[in-house]
């Protein structure tokens, strides 16, 4: 299955991306699968995302937890807690 | 034809907004609101002890109109509100600029100002912006703070302070 990751803030800087696409040969994959998969993939991947800073996740513009299913060809973005306001 | 106003609405915008306007805007052919709450958030030249030259605001297009559209729904399910707007700016601000406003309508007070602060305390966590500030040691992303958090648990009780029936038999 396919998946677009959107990256915002302090994590689009420390990966220097905005977003990727991957093709992951499962059909069924988490929010938590997803994240070793691109942990995988090594530096900037594995110490932006497998650091202790709490990290948000939003599945097709819904906020989603970290057991979540991803369903194919879905945009899941991955954030910082957000500071508007 | 006579321009009505938009009751509800969320807007991000790169340019600035003027207080007044938006003000006048909202209440458009509007004779039955007594009473109207606003909220304008501005930025600071301090923060965590730093100075602070300028900000950087960067939002998720889609999904942060979206989450505001809700948290404004969530306002108006809970309070006898008729109309409410948010207005938020992204990309680089400078102290002293307006970052955010929230308006709120209804035909007395108590509605409109539970319901603009509600909005507020959302919108702090939920709607998905993030800041990076400037200051003289380099640029830094501002972190999620507690205070912010714990202030969304006074909503999770229900209404303690105003009984609003009265309120809905009047208008």
């Amino acid at each position: 299955m396919s998946v677009t990751i959107l990256y915002f803030g302090e994590l689009r800087e420390q990966i220097s991306l905005a977003n990727e696409t991957m093709d992951i040969a499962t059909d069924h994959l988490t929010v938590d699968g997803l994240l070793s998969k691109l942990i995988e993939k090594g530096d900037p991947w594995s110490s932006a995302l497998a650091s202790d800073e709490p990290l948000r996740i939003a599945i097709n513009q819904e906020m989603a937890r970290r057991d979540a299913e991803i369903p194919a060809n879905a945009e899941v973005a991955l954030f910082r807690p957000v500071t508007g306001g | 034809m006579t321009k009505t106003r938009e009751a509800f609405e969320a807007r991000v915008q790169q340019v600035p907004f003027q207080v007044g306007q938006e003000y006048e805007d909202f209440l458009l052919g509007d004779t039955s609101d007594g009473a109207v709450a606003t909220f304008v958030g501005r930025v600071r030249d301090y923060n965590s002890g730093a100075a602070v030259k300028a900000l950087e605001l960067e939002h998720y297009p889609g999904m942060t109109e979206k989450v505001m559209l809700q948290v404004l729904e969530q306002a108006k399910q809970r309070w006898p509100i008729t109309a409410a707007r948010v207005v938020h700016r992204v990309g680089k601000l400078n102290p002293g600029e307006n970052i955010v406003m929230v308006l709120t309508a209804s035909a007395h007070r108590h509605a409109a100002l539970d319901a603009c602060a509600f909005i507020m305390d959302h919108l702090k966590t939920q709607a998905t912006f993030w800041k990076k500030e400037q200051t003289p040691d380099g640029s830094r992303w501002v972190k999620s703070r507690e205070s912010d958090n714990s202030a969304l648990k006074r909503w999770q009780q229900p209404d303690q302070c105003c009984d609003h029936s009265e309120e809905r038999t009047r208008s």
